[in-house]
Order: structure tokens, then sequence, then C-alpha cells
């Protein structure tokens, strides 16, 4: 049977054409979705039998099982099944659900290190070989890295970086395979590598690449084949696709232990496959939600395991397996299929979950009844964020991605570098400092000693500058040598094959603790700040007289001095030579990494005590909104997309009668603020509506809410999975309430 | 030129829809319990012209559901008839539905203007016999100008804290029917619990209420239940006045 039966188009026969193949075909949706389906008995009892292995694995701290003999690849695994007879779609990480896989190519400090914490000893040959005669991307990285870009990074001041595992934030094209399946695309890849014969570095560097993306495809083909699949062929109706994309992403997540493992944006494109299958009489309704239902519990099983640190720093066991979903079309027409309804309904056949991260991408065009189910979801789930298709589209085109939390990238066209972020704070306390760091009192750079016991705004402004362009050299070097061995050592062949030859690169640079810097610039310029030094001539705290306005009431006094901060630092950053000529881009995101990067951070003049929680995200600082929610957005839109491109991420909660009297009401107003905040300029929203009592409770029974979902910055988790320290700062945050 | 508190950008709760809520400074009530006590002071709060607080306002308007709502409240919005004239002026030419929410207080004729002006009145009763137990407020003028209500279009909400031993005995809930069947303008009656969250409000400023050393003067929702139907059974009130019968 031919696979291209009944598509329409041309262009994208000859060459990989994503965009033009879903034009052509794809069907929008524009009614009420009275269609869809509960969950299938099959999906009913596999899903059961999941959800114990889930609870075994709570049950047993977290991770139930590592396979410490095999490294992580492709091939490395027989097949694994949960249930074969209930399975529709079939693949597993390992050869058991649940069981983490071992992946040293990123560093085998890491290894040992989340190993240990879990008692068990890693495999004495695998050790030798990854710490004797194999070099990997943390070893390779560190004998690189300069005394001052260790100094940043144990400090803090430079946090997160990806030098230790997996950099992430690769979404490949995962509809490339069931669409051409692989034959079409290696020997694309295979012009595409032929064509480029001069012998400089670049050049060379990139045929290197290509090489090991089709050996990459080469191998995922293999490890299908032990599943008795033939991914040669493009896949001839819905099943086979929706096989083909998850064997495409499951290869990736085989090899790969990226932060965020992104999937990118694929109803249109499954849509067109189950519609053909509908038509053809071979699929009903129940079997296409069968197919994302049963793909969605694929999702949810993904695992990596990682130390006790980096689960402090990214709570939860996230893999943001973020999927976009609705959107427009360049041509004016909804990007909404069916498929759109059927995975938001995942959340109500399989309950909410973390994962996948589901982002709506939201505009005022999408069909009424859409946007209707979508907002009522948000409400009942506190599961979904939503970002602006308005402000995304014309920059990224309209077939594009949510990578990790925020970030939009065009599929199959864009890459992006992983960044990771620095403190804004701490190189504010820097500035007053004289360039030492407050806590231990090393010298980072030299900056002129403020002169008198009251900070000058202009002379702290000055010293700001000094210390934001030194960072930027310092971070943008900092990227370069990650990247570059990261290329080198643990290369995304497989994600990388699913994207064009030679993409689009973002270096995606990010800042944290923008509004703990905003009010106490703002402090420091509006009222009187008085800083109290110890006898190192460090300021370890800060009085301040007089009142001063605070970032989130739409002050623009207070609002101008964060667009002032990200203007410098990121004109700063765009003028650094940055790795194979990337484009820098930068995010105002924090995961739940607010808490460790509050903790790593003195007292600020702002009033902020030494220790606590940074505003996750973009937000306000908890508290410091004294106006209500609509003039914190305003406050948040005011941050500029255009430089901000990899996100700004805001993270909004809010009490269910404080939202609205009745459910219809609290839906249309909620509807209406989402609107008014893109209306704006601003880009992204996580949803919460609870009520702080339902997280108190939570926190004391955690038992009774194993689902309760939660957003924070750019990804949702299930709270109980937070820390004690995590849940406190969650239920400090402003939830809009009023008496 | 007038004088504000804050303002609160989005709110259910003060009126029909979602709202901009200017709280005014300066309140000359003086209540037992009231929950807003740093709003009192004549001299306090930020100095601004209606006009600038409309271009404020206009800021929050398309986060807001047509019609945009706005409701002055305080303080005492009429403890600054003027600005709170001049305000609602502007807002209502730009089409804006202003609400005014007051206890009742002051002259007549600043009264009767604000009235005519405003799309909804939500008058506060704090007694509807002994206010002036409660705060400084003038029983026989509070009267008048719940009296003067009747003479006028503007609909009216009232709205009454149910406290323990002081709002809620039965001949206070009869009293309170009373006034409410004599306003034909009248469309809502919504009765709150008395939220002891006021009590820290004080501590903060210092200050001290005799009403928080009357042991428990706190109510159930069960009681606030019972007392809508007293005050709707003893003046004969229908059903549809009071939303949380209404309730879905």
């Amino acid at each position: 049977m031919d696979p291209w039966r009944n598509f329409r188009g041309k262009l994208w026969r000859e060459k990989i054409d994503l965009s033009d193949f879903i034009r052509h075909n794809y069907q929008p949706f524009t009614a009420e979705p009275t269609f869809l389906c509960p969950p299938s008995p099959r999906t009913k009892r596999l899903w059961e039998k999941c959800q114990q292995l889930m609870a075994k694995e709570r049950a047993a701290g977290g991770v139930l099982k590592i396979d410490v003999e095999r490294v992580a690849e492709v091939t490395a695994w027989e097949p694994g099944y949960i249930d074969r007879d209930n399975e529709v779609i079939v693949g597993l990480q390992t050869d058991k659900p649940l069981k983490r896989l071992v992946n040293p190519w990123g560093g085998w400090r890491m290894v040992e290190a989340a190993c240990k914490a879990r008692n068990i000893d890693p495999d004495p040959i695998m050790k030798k070989i990854f710490t004797t005669y194999r070099r990997t991307q943390n070893e390779a990285i560190f004998r690189i890295y300069t005394p001052a870009m260790r100094q940043a990074r144990h400090l803090g001041i430079i946090t997160g970086l990806p030098d230790a595992y997996g950099r992430g934030r690769l979404i490949g094209d995962y509809r490339r395979v069931p669409l051409y399946g692989l034959d079409f695309l290696i020997a694309e890849k295979k012009k595409d590598l032929y064509a480029l014969d001069n012998v400089d570095d670049a050049s060379i560097h990139l045929r290197e690449d290509i090489a090991d993306q089709i050996e990459g495809l080469e191998r995922l083909g293999a490890m299908a084949k032990t599943y008795g699949f033939d991914l040669s062929r493009p896949a001839a109706n819905a099943h086979e696709a929706f096989q083909w994309l998850y064997f495409a992403y499951l290869g990736a997540v085989k090899e790969q232990n990226g932060a965020a493992m992104s999937l990118g944006h694929n109803s249109p494109f499954l849509d067109i496959y189950l519609q053909r299958d509908l038509e053809e009489g071979t699929l009903d309704e129940e079997g296409a939600q069968e197919l994302i239902d049963q793909l969605v519990i694929k999702l949810r099983l993904v695992r990596h395991l990682r130390t006790p640190e980096y689960d402090e720093l990214f709570a939860g066991d996230p893999l943001w397996v973020t999927e976009a979903i609705g959107g427009m079309g360049e041509d004016g027409r909804p990007l909404v299929t069916k498929t759109d309804y059927r995975w938001l309904h995942t959340l109500r056949n399989l309950g909410p979950s973390p994962e996948p991260n589901l982002t709506v991408l939201w505009s005022p065009r999408l069909p009424q009844p859409f946007r209707n189910y979508a907002v009522d979801l948000a409400i009942k789930t506190s599961a979904l964020q939503f970002e602006n298709d308005e402000l995304m589209r014309p920059i990224f085109g309209d077939d594009y991605g949510i990578s990790c939390c925020v970030s939009a990238t065009s599929l199959g066209k864009d890459m992006q570098f992983f960044g990771a972020r620095v403190n804004l704070a701490k190189a504010l306390l820097l500035a007053i400092n004289g360039g030492r760091d407050e806590k231990t009192g090393e010298q980072v750079l030299e900056v002129p000693t403020l002169s008198g016991e009251y900070l000058d705004w202009r002379e702290v402004w000055e010293n700001y500058e000094q210390v934001l362009t030194w960072l930027s050299v310092l971070y943008s070097r900092t990227m370069n040598c990650i990247h570059y061995m990261h290329d080198k050592y643990n290369y995304e062949r497989i994600q990388m094959a699913l994207i064009d030859s030679n993409p689009r690169r973002h270096m995606a640079f990010g800042v944290a603790g923008l509004s703990v810097v905003a009010d106490s610039l703002s402090a420091i310029r509006y009222a009187r700040v008085k800083a109290l030094r110890d006898e190192r001539g460090i300021a370890t705290a800060f009085e301040v007289e007089g009142d001063f306005p605070c970032f989130g009431n739409d002050d623009d006094r207070v609002d101008g001095l964060a667009v002032k901060v990200i203007r410098y630092f990121y004109s700063s950053l765009a003028q650094q030579p940055i790795y194979r000529n990337a484009k820098p881009t930068m995010s105002i995101l924090t995961i739940t990494s607010n808490v460790v990067y509050g903790k790593k951070t003195g007292a600020t003049p702002d009033g902020r005590k030494a220790g606590q929680p940074f505003a996750p995200g973009a937000n306000p600082m908890h508290g410091r909104e004294k106006s209500g929610v609509v003039a914190a957005m305003r406050s948040l839109a005011k941050l500029p997309y255009e430089i901000c491109l990899d996100g700004i991420s805001y993270t909004f909660s809010i009490t269910p009668r404080t939202l609205g009297p009745t459910p219809a009401d609290r839906a249309q107003n909620l509807m209406r603020l989402i609107d008014g905040y893109f209306g704006a300029n601003g880009h992204h929203i996580n949803i919460n509506v609870y009520s702080r009592e339902t997280l108190i409770d939570a926190m004391e029974h955690p038992e009774l809410y194993p689902n309760l979902t939660i957003r924070v910055s750019g990804y949702a988790v299930h709270f109980v999975k937070l820390s004690r320290e995590q849940q406190l700062e969650v239920i400090e945050r402003t939830i809009y309430e009023r008496m | 030129m007038g004088r504000i508190q804050s303002i609160q950008s989005f709110s259910t709760l003060d009126g029909p829809g979602t709202r901009s809520v200017v709280f005014f400074q300066g309140c000359p009530a003086a209540c037992l319990f009231c929950h807003n006590p740093e709003s009192w002071a004549a001299q306090g709060g930020e100095e601004i012209t209606p006009e600038e607080l409309l271009l404020r306002l206009e800021r929050f308007r398309p986060f807001l559901q047509e019609p945009p709502g706005l409701t002055l409240s305080g303080g005492e919005p009429l403890y600054q008839p003027a600005f709170a004239l001049a305000l609602a002026k502007l807002a209502r030419a730009e089409g804006w539905h202003v609400a005014l929410d007051t206890c009742g207080w002051g002259p007549t004729e600043p009264f009767h203007n604000l009235i005519q002006t405003v799309d909804l009145v939500m008058f506060s009763i704090k007694h509807p016999v002994y206010p002036d137990a409660l705060s400084k407020l003038n029983p026989d003028s509070v009267l008048t100008n719940w009296q003067l209500l009747a003479t006028l279009t503007t609909p009216v909400w009232l709205r009454y804290v149910l406290i323990k031993g002081w709002t809620d005995p039965p001949a206070a809930l009869t009293a309170l029917g009373r006034l409410a069947r004599d306003l034909p303008t009248l469309e809502k009656i919504e009765i709150f619990p008395y939220n002891s969250l006021a009590e820290s409000d004080w501590q903060k400023l210092q200050w001290d209420s005799p009403l928080f050393h009357e042991g428990n003067i706190t109510v159930t929702e069960e009681e606030v239940r019972q007392a809508e139907k007293h005050v709707r059974e003893s003046a004969g009130l229908p059903t549809s006045l009071f939303p949380s019968l209404n309730a879905p």
C-alpha cells in the first residue's frame, strides 16, 4: 500500500518540508469537541499497571531500578515491554519500565554520584573505560575551564551549567521519520555530506556531524527492527505513524539525558494520519484516542538517572517532554485539529500530570470552542501553560515547538546551545562589594569600592555595568567551552539527524533574580539604603529608609529598571564571539532553582534576607505585588521579548473564588486575563488555580494528593515530589486572594 | 487633586464582573472592625489628579471584561466628594461601569450628586440602628442618606458584616430587613462573616480595638445563612435579593 496515498501537495515529496506537507493536508477543527472518547479498556489496564509501578517507584525513594551494566546507546537493550496484551505503542528506554539507564558520555562523576546516592556500585569495567580510555564531555570541559570560570561556577554566579550531563534543549523533528522513513532521510543526509568538500575547520566539523547523524539513523532503524518494525520506509497508517514517531523520540532519550528533551508540535501532523484512517474506515475514535493515550503513557515513563544536587535544582524528576498544542497557521487558518483536543483530553483520561509538558500556543484568533476548552482545563488541572503565538509566529514561523520550558524553536530548522543562567542578584552584590563575593569574600573582579555608608545610585549603577560587562564576557566564553566539548564528546546524533544539516543555531543565555535586582536598584534610587558592612567591608545586610516602588505594580520607575538591566546585559552578550556563530538569545527563567539561587545569595538592598528564595522566572517578588494581578501582568509585559527570545516565564497563581464567583465566570475572566497579558506582549504564563489550604494539606498528607499537579517556572510538577523547602516556597508565593 | 491609598487592578468581589478598585485615602467612620485602618488618616496616601488616575486605570482595561468595572472604595470616597465625583464622571464618560462603595457618611448634597453619577451603590450598613456603637458614624445622617437612595434610580447593593454579639442579634437583623424593604432600588443583600484578619492590620499600626477583647466574635457560614434567612423572612424579602441563595 502506498504510504503517501491520498496526500496532497508536491514540494514536500521531493525534499524534507513538513510545513508544506501539513499545510496541504491538515484539517482545521473549529467545532465543539463532542467527539472525544474515554480511555479504551486496553489503555485503562495498561495505565493501571503503570500507576502501580510509579507508586512502587515513589515508595523506593524515587528510583526503582538502575541498569549499571550497559552504556546508554540506542541499540544497547533488547526490546522491553510493560504489558504486551495491552500495549499499543511499544518501546522502552531499557528492557524494563522505569529502569534507569547509565549515561556516562556526559561525565563519569555524575554517574558515580547518582549511583552512590542509591547505594549501588557502577560497573568497574565501564568506569575504567570512561575514566581511562574514553574522555567524557565533563572531563574535556573541566580541562579547559579557566580559573575565573571555575570560580564563577563554584560561587554560583554562573550556575546550572550543562557541563556534566546532556545539554538537552534540542527538538529533533521526529515527524520526519514517519513521513519519509529512514532510507529517504539517510539519502538526504548523504547528499548534504558529499556536497561539503571544503577543508576548512567549520566544513569538516559539519561533515563529521552529518556522518554521526547517518550512523544514528542507521542504529535507530536497527533498534526498531528488534521490536519488529521496519522504519526504512514511511509509515503507512496512523498506528505506524505514532509508533515511528515514538521510536525516533525513544532513540533520542536512550542516548541523551539532557535536562529538557522536548517533543515538538505534532498534533496537525498526527491528525492527518488519524483522519485518513478514520476516512478509510480502518480506525474509529476510540482507536484514535487510544493511540494518543498510549503515546502519552510512554512519555510519562521516560526517566533519567540524576544526582541529589540535580534533583534539588530541577525538582520532581522533570524531563520537559514539552508538546505544543494549538497555534495559528501563517495562512490564517488555525492549526487546531481534533488531535489537539485528543492530546489535551489525556489529562482527563489519564489524570493530570506534569509530563508531557502541554503548552498551548495562544491567539485571540483561535477557534472559540478551543479557547474555552483549554482555559477550562487549565482551571481544572493547573497542568497547562500558555504562550503567545502572535508574538512567536512572526519570528519562528508557524511550525515551531517549545523547547524545555518556554523557548520557541523552529522545528527541524533551529538548534539551541542551552546556556543555563547567571545570578543577576549576586552580580549586583559584586558591584556593591568592590568585586568581592558576598559569601566567601573572594575577590572575583576589580571594581571601585563604594564611598559612603549609604548606597549612591550612580556609583552602584556604574559598578553594575562593569560587573555585567565582565560577566557577559566570562559567561559567553564559558558557554563556548561547554558546547565545543559537548559537540565533540556527547553529540546528539539522532536528534541532530532530524534537523537540517546546517541549522540556525541559538546560544540560549539566561538570567535569574531579575525582580530582586529591579527592586534593589529601585530601593537605592528612590529610597535610602544603608549598607551594613562587616569587618571585611562586605555588606551583609541593608537598611532601607523610606518607600520605593517594587516590580509587579505597573510602576514604570521600577519596571524601567528591570528593562534597563536586561537590555544592558543582552547588548554586552551580543557583542561577544559565540561558538559556531550562534545567535545569542536570552531567557528570564529559573525553573525550581530559584530556591537554590536564593540560598546562595546574601542579603540584597530590596530587603530580601540572605538565603531567601528568589521569585520564580520573571515573577515579581513574593508579596510585593500590592496592586493585583493585572498590574503584575502589565509589569511583566514590559520586558522586551525581542531580546529575550529564549522566553520570559511568568507563573500565575490564583484562588478559584478570586478568579470569579462561578465556573463560567472563572473561565471567561481567565481568558480575558490571558488575552490582556498577551495583547500587551506578554510571552508566557503558567496557570495555577488552587487555594493555599489545598497546598498546605497536600504537604501534610501527601498520600492523599499523589496527582496534585502545579505549574512552576516553565514546567509542571507533582507537588508531593518537591522538597519541603520548595513546597514552602510555592506556598509563600503570591496566590492572588482577597478577603 | 485627591488622595488615594492604593489601587487593586483586578477584583471579582467588589461589584459585578471584573473591576479595578481605587481605595481612597481618609475615612471618618473609624469602624472598630475595619480591615483597612491605614486608610483612615486624611493626609496619607498618594496625591493624584482624577485625570492621571484614570490614565493609570485605562492600562488595566484590556484585562477586564466589558464593560470594565471601577469601584470607588476606601477609606470613604465621600470624604473627598469633589475628587470622587470628578473621577466617576471621567470614568463613566470613557465607558467604565462605576460603583461606589460607601458607609453612607457625609452631608446630603455631595452624597446625592455622587449617587446620581455612578452606576451602582454598594452601601455598607454597619449597624441598622446603632452604627455609633461600632463606629463614629452619626445614625441620623446615615439614615437620611439611606432614605435618599429611594428617591433616585441608581441600583443599590446592601452590604453587612455579621459580628457575633454585635450585629447578629435578631432585633438588629429585623431592623436591617426593614431598611431593605423600604428601598425599591435594592438589588442585592450581601452578608459577610466578620474576618479576624482585621486584627493583624490593627496590630501593624500598634492600634487596638475593644472588639478584639470580646472573646469570639467570628461567625460560621451556617450562622451567616441563618442571619440571611432571618432578614429575608422577617421583612418578607424575595430570595432573588440574596446571591448566596442563587449560587450555582
